[in-house]
């Protein structure tokens, strides 16, 4: 996981020096929210982080997902404005990646370390529509946003129980976000 | 503030959602397992086909034993490789004896003794293509489980035919919908189908080197000392068999000897029982009748144990079911067998089976590979060297030969440099 961090920023950084000389802008966007399905309601944390042109936004995120088993979401984030004209407006949003289980689940009373089980990441995507809300005069970017959607995490867990199982979880989740985008 | 209404209009929208529609979407959650079914024959036709095919790959390898230039291979519940090892760095597979629920073996002269599940067979390997059973004493492995009483749906839910045993099982995956588990239990489930196959069916100091008897390594629960058999019955447990005329093998006894016990050592006129809480240490001078000396104490773990005339070797080793959190080499003074006691410790990663070459002491000690240590001063051991191989299960050092039993392969190392230890060969046949 380390590893993955360390190339999440890594990647960050060569993007905003390169960007310093293109139409391109760098833009940040740090989102807090629920996620609400099956399993109950659970929070959600979310930073990404990338470029902008125009109507088009296009960045790497990095989140927290609580829903059912805690997990890093680590993805790729496509975001059209659909009207760029207008200061305000509703845009569309693609997020598309893998997520990482930050989840241990509690050794066996009977015979703790025997009984264990190990999650392997699983694929992740959002989909959503949102509406922003400018907040600044002079700086296009920054505004306050709002959006709903439908998540999909999945994760798979090798437990070594009786019988020896792998577990597949599949969660659909409504997904609603507030943030800013600076 | 009319431009912000949109703004709220989205927030309450999501808010909606959260109290409204949680319900809308379903997780999906399945489990994938393997359904193990067992398959029964009759215990003639068992009997009957127990000269296998020599080609017969080895899956996995349990017990390791040698005898002249004979290495015998274990696959746990399968049978018994054996294996010329008349040129060591080429051994070859000359037969595959097809035993059902075999554990544990042991070769005194041209006759081979294996554990058939409850059952201990005598067969005579002068042709190990064409073996013979010479004497069958029912009912000594009274831990072993061969399928009869089993809980199955052929005959109301019992398998209670004696004629027929377990040989085999069919391994099916399947996958299905289920909701996710709280927490994992051991023993929760277990998925046990009847047999479709039931109805078509129904038609050194290595362990004991003495008069004429092989070697074993230090993992072994049989073994035999000159003309006695001795084996644990159950883990409380062992039996006495008098194995004077070989073929035919006589049951004399079965007593309580100890706790939780796992591996039988023999020296001299000693057995040494290593249980998951210490040592027994029993007098057989007189064979058919044990005399129990002594009982070191240590922390429950699993451990084999080997010894020598004054001192015994013990590892102990953590994360299975055995419990305790021990990974380390004790070294017992035995001297005095009354009252043996500790005379050095040495941590270990995760040791296992354990030989002993006169001073060389060889450690298989997981992923730290094998060690070899200078055993003069047994309180002081000296690290001489180590082989780099991980997962070592067992071992046997005889004639500057090393036998390994590691990654379901056997390894044969030349250790008569003990600063330069050679790889001769590693046979595989899977």
């Amino acid at each position: 996981m380390k590893k993955y961090l360390a190339i999440f920023a890594l990647g960050c950084l060569f993007f905003t020096q390169g960007l310093a000389q293109s139409s391109w802008k760098f833009k940040s966007v740090e989102y807090v929210g629920m996620l609400t399905g099956e399993s109950g309601k659970y929070g959600q944390f979310q930073t990404i982080n990338g470029a902008a042109n125009k109507s088009w936004f296009v960045g790497l995120g990095l989140g927290l997902d609580y829903y059912r088993f805690r997990s890093l979401p680590i993805f790729l984030s496509v975001t059209r404005e659909l009207r760029p004209a207008k200061k305000n407006g509703l845009f569309l949003t693609l997020d598309a990646g893998y997520n990482y289980a930050v989840y241990h689940r509690p050794g066996s009373y009977y015979s703790p370390g025997f009984i264990t089980s190990e999650f392997n990441p699983g694929p992740y995507w959002n989909a959503g529509l949102g509406y922003r809300y400018n907040i600044s005069t002079i700086h296009r970017n920054r505004a306050l946003l709002a959006m709903v959607g439908y998540s999909y995490k999945e994760l798979k867990e090798d437990a070594k129980t009786y019988p020896e199982s792998t577990f597949d979880y599949r969660n659909r989740r409504w997904s609603f976000k507030i943030g800013i985008a600076l | 503030m009319r431009k912000i209404t949109p703004f709220i209009r989205t927030l309450l929208m999501g808010a909606g959602i959260l109290l409204v529609l949680p319900g809308c979407f379903k997780d999906k959650i399945t489990q994938s397992y393997t359904i193990i079914t067992p398959v029964y024959t009759l215990k003639t036709t068992v009997l009957a086909n127990l000269n296998g095919s020599p080609s017969q790959p080895i899956d996995s390898i349990g017990r390791i034993y040698i005898k002249d230039q004979f290495i015998y291979l274990n696959e746990p519940d399968k049978g018994i490789h054996i294996i010329d090892n008349s040129n060591p760095a080429q051994p070859v597979q000359v037969a595959f004896l097809n035993v059902p629920g075999n554990r544990e073996m042991a070769v005194k002269g041209n006759t081979l003794y294996a554990d058939m599940y409850r059952d201990l067979l005598a067969i005579d390997i002068s042709d190990p293509h064409h073996i013979n059973v010479t004497g069958t004493s029912h009912d000594i492995f009274m831990d072993r489980y061969d399928g009869i009483g089993g809980y199955t749906s052929v005959n109301n839910g019992m398998i209670t035919d004696s004629n027929v045993m377990l040989t085999s099982y069919i391994r099916k995956d399947t996958v299905l919908k289920t909701t996710a588990p709280k927490s994992l239990y051991p023993g929760g489930i277990y998925y046990y189908a009847p047999s479709p196959g039931y109805n078509a069916l129904s038609s050194s100091s290595s362990g004991g080197s003495n008069s004429g008897n092989g070697l074993a390594g230090s993992m072994a629960k049989l073994v035999l000392l000159n003309n006695y058999m001795y084996t644990l019955s159950e883990p409380h447990s062992l039996a006495i068999l008098n194995v004077t005329n070989a073929p035919k093998p006589v049951f004399m006894s079965t007593f309580m000897a100890g706790f939780d016990l796992e591996t039988i050592y023999p020296f001299n006129d000693k057995l040494f029982l290593g249980s998951q809480e210490g040592v027994y240490i029993y007098d057989v001078s007189n064979p058919g009748n044990p005399t129990k000396l002594s009982t070191f104490t240590h922390g429950r773990a699993c451990d084999p144990v080997v010894a020598d005339g004054n001192y015994a070797y013990v590892t102990l080793h953590s994360g299975t079911y055995c419990g305790g959190a021990s990974n380390e080499l004790d070294v017992l003074n035995v001297q005095d067998l009354l009252n043996p006691t500790l005379a050095a410790s040495y941590p270990m990663t995760s040791p296992q089976g354990l030989c002993k070459d006169n001073n060389l002491l060889f450690v298989c000690d997981g992923s730290a590979g094998i060690k070899l240590y200078d055993a003069t001063n047994p309180a002081a051991l000296k690290l001489l060297s180590h082989i780099d191989i991980t997962s070592a299960a067992d071992l046997i050092a005889s004639n500057q030969r090393l036998l390994v039993i590691a990654n379901g392969k056997l390894y044969q190392y030349d250790y008569s440099n003990t600063q330069n230890i050679r790889l001769i060969s590693t046979f595989s046949a899977k």
